[in-house]
């Protein structure tokens, strides 16, 4: 697609992403960490990519921004941001190291970790690693950002910010480093925000703090969100647009009411069989998902999936198509392709 | 092992360090050359003549003689066994001392890990030559004393490394199932935790003993090292310690000095090797 | 769910651990971080108690405290044996001790640190058995991995050739090796993927049918314990503040934590309902609030929530409910 004409497509879109490929070399061979992931990010919404471990939600999501090891490349694919302006930034043809690159890190484009402990300096107290962030993409000088770094601090609901602005990490709480990571993020006003896992190294009351607080942001800044998790219930809470992942590739994505009420992928349905689902205790049967994930050195052809999956047939042993099952549901199954036919 | 030790990724990173592999084989050559020294070379290193001071490099002489008329060969190899032998040995000592003390340290803790940890920085306090240099004149010189005056000092390094190792994998769950199960202390200390650290415990090893031979190559140059009749690298270069000798006889100082240099590098590139290979982030 | 005969198995009285807390050079001890302070609570043969709570609360250092990881700085566990005799097994003599060692026993939450990683499953299978000289220990090794759903081929691989879920499963044969009554589960779905998790859950639940297992399983997830557990414990900075029947953990606690513990779960099921979102950070469990330790985040909290602390009552008309909190009339 032409420039010109990527700008008019993403008019409401945030970030595109197009066929996205991510591979690592490894002494092991080579491993397909993302083999073909595309999803669009519309502006002011949450999209939470869901999937387990190995899925390559965390390497999609970083790539993004390019951040990933020396050995991983983005072998294929686009990523199309839109930084407003009618301007699209190909993201995929930039190099990583490069200005362009470093400027939309944090700035147009920032991050939140799971383990504030390791993403936080220890040596650096919170004010000065604030400072630095919007040194970096706002210009400030020093002097004038002290003001900023209390206004940051205070955002994201930390009580007395200008003694917290002096301490370290260690001095923190999980809840108050996760907190003030965020206010770093938010610092020089991106448009979008990934989180990889932002709660799931934090107390369940203190995560209910931070996922308010997230909400409430997006809404008061218009801002869009990928938000990456594991855990069901915080997409249930939290997300617009839900995409699940599995060994690499997306299998449905749909509006989060959507996946909830109507799942369509054998994969969704198995895992959110497979949950405990608070309110029901014993009465609920939990439908663990049989067999184990395959090795990435040693993927079955077709359908990664079939392997597990109940509704397995002869079909499978070819890598199925996405189709559109309903407005904006897209599922990958062999299953629902002879539905759509007979429709 | 499951996987056989050529399959393992240790192996492949090693294989592919040809330093490391260059270090391996001069050390086996060097220790195949101590063994096998009467074999090598059959002239008495300690028969003195004379009346062939100082004879050059010849067909009778490989290395020509010393002051004394000592077959200089035969002493440069002779002396192999005893360098390589107070190395290996003081390693021995040191890592015994070292396993055992880290590891009551490290697992025990309490008054047993602040006693051990003072007496270990009572050692390190001191500039080891000197301390050394003491020792020797206390005792007096011999092989036996400076095996046993290098392990005992020594085996602080090691100490500390297994000290912290033991702290740290005893918060492991599985040290806590063992105990859960009433295992005694002494057996989940060195036959469930130790086997964790061998990786570690080897690189010390290996980078130990280089630093051990260069310090009785250094001692005996001086003097204070092996009793200066019995051969070794270090007394060989302590025969060159003349102006003289250095102008005009330069197979006295020259063929120790290589030796020496070779056996430092080659175990020093050897632990690189080791420590590289057994580093999972490399 | 079958009615639970309330035969006790283990009474727990007054259990503390207190860590001595030094500073300075001279490493002066300047106060205790009260862990677990003054805990109590009955234990029913067969069932399964969940112990939740936060970080800090002091589920962990209680488990360990009954499987004598830690010495108590004071308190006492009672077993209790089919005949009504008591043990108390925290002051035990060595020999008793050890041989007592076979009647509880742990599964860990990390599958990666639990096992050995330089030892075959064989060995670390085999050493509570050889320690304890039980007979024919690989065929009570072949056994024990049969009914965890492991091929007993494996017997001599090591740990790193299993995925996640199969070594948890190791953990659980080895638990099971020595055929304990109780067994202390300290997070031990925590690290697992959630298809995993399940798996595992399953497991644990038809080994606790099969061999009448007692289960004490800590964890900090209110899904997993509301599913898998008869009644639940709840911790809050080293004190139980409420027991209760599982059945009554979404809609009948009475405790102001216990509450918004329960509603701070994010949820596909339970629509609608009113999220308590709970002010500031969990404490500092070496320097707690005065009076009740809640009362700062306490949307409740009355006056005398700031000078005295409650005590942990049953519920007027229920033998099997007790709350610590000044809302409750005594």
């Amino acid at each position: 697609m032409l420039l010109i004409q990527k700008v008019d497509f993403m008019r409401n879109l945030i970030l595109q992403i197009k066929d996205l490929k991510v591979y690592f070399d490894t002494d092991e061979g080579l491993i397909k960490a993302v083999d073909g992931v595309s999803f669009n990010v519309e502006k002011n919404s949450v999209v939470a990519i869901v999937g387990e471990s190995g899925c390559g939600k965390s390497v999609t999501a970083r790539s993004i921004l390019q951040l990933l090891p020396t050995n991983a490349h983005i072998v294929d694919g686009e990523l199309n941001f839109n930084l407003g302006d009618n301007k699209i930034i190909e993201i995929h043809k930039l190099d990583r190291n490069s200005r362009e690159m470093r400027a939309i890190r944090g700035g147009e484009i920032s991050i939140v970790f799971q383990d504030p402990m390791t993403f936080l300096n220890p040596v650096y107290t919170i004010g000065y690693q604030i400072y630095e962030n919007i040194k970096e993409h706002l210009h400030y000088k020093y002097r004038n950002s002290i003001a900023k770094i209390h206004e940051i601090l205070a955002s994201v609901g930390i009580s007395n910010p200008i003694q917290r602005s002096q301490q370290f990490p260690h001095e923190l709480s999980g809840g108050m480093r996760q907190r003030s990571m965020i206010g770093m993020s938010l610092s020089a006003n991106p448009k979008l925000i990934i989180a990889d896992e932002p709660t799931t190294a934090l107390d369940v009351t203190i995560q209910a703090q931070v996922l308010d607080l997230m909400k409430k942001i997006q809404n008061e800044k218009g801002m869009s969100v990928i938000l990456i998790t594991h855990d069901m219930g915080v997409v249930a809470e939290m997300a617009d647009f839900v995409v699940v992942m599995y060994m690499g590739k997306i299998v449905e994505k749909a509006s989060c009411q959507m996946i909830f009420n109507n799942p369509k992928h054998p994969y969704t349905i198995k895992l959110l069989e497979s949950i405990p689902k608070l309110g029901r205790g014993r009465n609920q049967k939990l439908k663990p998902i049989s067999g184990t994930t395959p090795n990435f050195t040693s993927l079955p052809t077709g359908c990664l999936f079939s392997p597990r999956c109940d509704f397995a047939s002869s079909k499978c042993s070819n890598i199925p198509k996405e189709i559109e099952y309903s407005d904006n549901h897209f599922v990958s199954c062999w299953k629902y392709n002879e539905e759509i036919k007979e429709n | 092992m499951n996987i056989t030790i050529f399959q393992s990724r240790q192996f492949r990173v090693f294989k592919k360090h040809k330093l490391a592999q260059f270090g391996a084989i001069t050390l086996v050559f060097f220790i195949l050359v101590a063994v096998f020294a009467d074999l090598i070379a059959p002239k008495d290193p300690n028969k003195m003549n004379l009346r062939h001071s100082y004879k050059a490099p010849s067909s009778e002489f490989f290395l020509g003689t010393d002051r004394i008329g000592r077959d200089y060969f035969s002493r440069l190899v002779h002396g192999t066994r005893v360098s390589l032998g107070v190395g290996l040995g003081g390693i021995g000592i040191a890592t015994i001392i070292g396993i055992l003390f880290g590891g009551l340290s490290g697992y025990l803790g309490g008054r047993i890990d602040i006693f051990l940890l003072k007496l270990s920085e009572l050692i390190i306090c001191f500039p080891s030559i000197v301390l050394i240099l003491m020792i020797v004149t206390i005792v007096g010189q011999s092989l036996l004393n400076l095996i046993l005056i290098f392990g005992f000092l020594e085996w602080v390094g090691l100490y500390r490394l297994i000290r912290s190792l033991f702290m740290s994998l005893k918060e492991q769950e599985f040290v806590e199932a063992l105990e859960a199960f009433g295992v005694r202390k002494f057996s989940i200390m060195f036959q469930h935790i130790l086997p964790n650290a061998i990786a570690p415990i080897t690189v010390w090893m290996t980078l130990t003993l280089a630093g051990m031979i260069l310090a009785e190559a250094g001692l005996s140059f001086l003097g204070m090292g092996v009793p200066l009749q019995v051969p070794s690298w270090g007394n060989l270069l302590n025969g060159a310690k003349d102006l003289r000798v250095l102008e005009n006889y330069p197979w006295i100082w020259i063929p120790p000095g290589i030796v020496i240099t070779l056996a430092v590098l080659s175990i020093n590139f050897l632990g690189d090797g080791l420590r590289d290979a057994f580093n999972p982030k490399s | 769910m079958k009615k639970l005969r309330k035969t006790k198995i283990l009474d727990i009285k007054n259990i503390c651990k207190h860590f001595p807390i030094h500073k300075g050079v001279f490493r002066k001890v300047v106060g205790y971080t009260k862990a677990v302070n003054n805990v109590s609570i009955e234990i029913y043969k067969g069932e399964t108690l969940g112990i939740v709570g936060e970080s800090g609360c002091g589920k962990t250092t209680l488990g360990k405290c009954i499987l004598q990881l830690y010495n108590v700085t004071s308190g006492n566990v009672f077993y209790e044996d089919a005949d009504k005799n008591q043990l108390d097994i925290l002051n035990l003599s060595k020999n008793e001790k050890f041989n007592f060692k076979k009647k509880i026993q742990v599964i860990f939450q990390d599958p990666y640190s639990s096992l050995n990683p330089s030892v075959t499953i064989r060995k670390t299978l085999i050493e509570p058995l050889k320690i304890h000289k039980i007979d024919d220990p690989i065929e009570k090794i072949t056994n024990i991995l049969s009914a965890v759903n492991l091929d007993p081929d494996y017997i001599n691989r090591y740990p790193h050739e299993f995925s996640g879920g199969q070594r948890q499963r190791i953990g659980i044969a080895r638990a099971l090796s020595l055929d304990p009554e109780v067994i202390i589960c300290d997070e031990p779905v925590s690290a697992l993927d959630v298809s995993i998790q399940a798996q595992v859950l399953e497991l644990l639940l038809s080994l606790q049918k099969e061999r009448d297992l007692t289960y004490i399983f800590i964890t900090h997830d209110i899904s997993v314990v509301e599913y898998l557990s008869n009644r639940v414990a709840v911790m809050y900075l080293g004190e139980i503040v409420e027991i209760l029947d599982t059945v009554n953990l979404v809609n009948g606690s009475k405790h102001p934590y216990t509450e918004a513990l329960v509603s701070a779960v994010p949820v596909t099921s339970l629509k609608g309902r009113e999220k308590i979102i709970l002010e500031g950070d969990v404490p500092d469990p070496s320097d707690p609030p005065l009076g009740c330790h809640f009362h700062p985040r306490c949307k409740y909290a009355m006056d005398i929530c700031r000078i005295e602390k409650p005590l942990l009552k049953s519920l007027s008309g229920s033998n099997s409910h007790f709350v610590s909190c000044h809302l409750q009339p005594s």
